[in-house]
């Protein structure tokens, strides 16, 4: 599968299970916050194992980095990465707490992050259900916070588990003035990305 | 009389969060566990009038903690509280013998709505 091209047509029906999966995940957002969420179509794309810890250091600063496993008809690891300075403005809003006030992580704001990233990276799994027909669960989150390179170590022995391919999904939220984008990566098995490509053929055809 | 719930949840953020919308409406929070076998333990010794439960927790999962509990206690009023909101699961929960699921993110409206049909105020 490595370096393998998508056809046009599976390009769309990822893009637009990603915009499913996007859509979702915004609702909830907005849902847990109580603001409004602008979501601006999502970048979908599938990139070598290679390059994924290219995307993590790209962030200059600590991030926070919601971690789980996914189990059932797709088995993969997903990790969604968060700056610090947005998660901070999150929990504020999240806790009702007056702007700039959270400036470090209490148990409860890990615990608020690691519930993000479940129905944020749950989302995309309820669509992945809704859209092409598999059904999968996620773990328990686990959650790190640290300087991208560190972050990039630990998940380091994971990444040796998963297939030569991950999905990059780079969500582009806006909350008022504030960016609140996420960047998620899903890493599948080898055999599951197989299943989802498969998967997305079938839903092609039968539409 | 104010309902006695218990919560289970891995994340206390999300035990915080459903604290604060049934305290006020009424109900009296009883226990909390962090997992499904704390979730049981506490069941069988704390015998609620309602018990909420997520789906994905360490040690034993929701569905699990679910059929485990309806085994002793037929009539256990359960809700299932899970951000994945697959059908399969969803059915897979409600045979298991949960009476209502709630998908996460949750409304005040909505999760009290839900706990009123099954427990009333």
């Amino acid at each position: 599968m490595q370096n393998e091209k998508l056809s046009d047509s599976q390009r769309d029906a990822l893009k637009e299970l990603s915009n499913i999966g996007a859509g979702s995940a915004a609702t909830a957002l907005s849902q847990l916050l109580g603001k409004d969420i602008k979501l601006n179509v999502p970048e979908v794309t599938i990139i070598p194992i290679e390059k994924v810890n290219e995307k993590i250091a790209k962030h200059q600063q600590i991030i926070a980095a919601v971690y789980l496993r996914i189990y059932g008809e797709i088995q993969a690891r997903a990790l969604l990465i968060l700056p610090q300075d947005k998660i901070f403005y999150i929990i504020d809003l999240l806790t009702k707490k007056k702007l700039g006030t959270t400036k470090e992580f209490g148990e409860i704001e890990q615990s608020a992050i690691k519930e993000i990233g479940n129905i944020i990276i749950s989302s995309y799994l309820n669509a992945l259900a809704k859209f092409i027909g598999l059904n999968s669960v996620p773990s328990v989150p686990a959650l790190a916070v640290d300087m991208a390179d560190a972050i990039i170590q630990t998940i380091s022995a994971e990444l040796a588990e998963v297939g030569p391919d991950a999905f990059l999904i780079e969500n582009e939220m806006t909350e008022e003035e504030n960016d609140l984008s996420t960047t998620l990566l899903i890493l599948p098995e080898m055999a599951s990305m197989k299943k989802i490509l498969k998967a997305l053929n079938d839903t092609i055809k039968g539409s | 009389m104010s309902k006695k719930v218990l919560l289970a949840d891995d994340a206390s953020f999300m035990r915080m969060m459903l604290k604060n919308i049934l305290e006020p409406a009424g109900y009296q929070i009883v226990g909390e566990a962090s997992n499904g076998r704390e979730a049981i333990e506490l069941y069988r010794k704390l015998k609620p009038d309602l018990f909420i439960t997520d789906m994905i927790m360490p040690e034993v999962g929701g569905i699990d903690v679910v059929k485990e509990v309806i085994k002793e206690f037929p009539n256990a009023n359960i809700i299932i509280c899970s951000a994945i909101g697959q059908q399969t699961l969803v059915i897979e929960a409600i045979q298991a013998g949960a009476k209502d699921y709630i998908v996460k993110p949750f409304d005040q409206a909505n999760v009290l709505e839900t706990i009123n049909k099954i427990v009333g105020t």
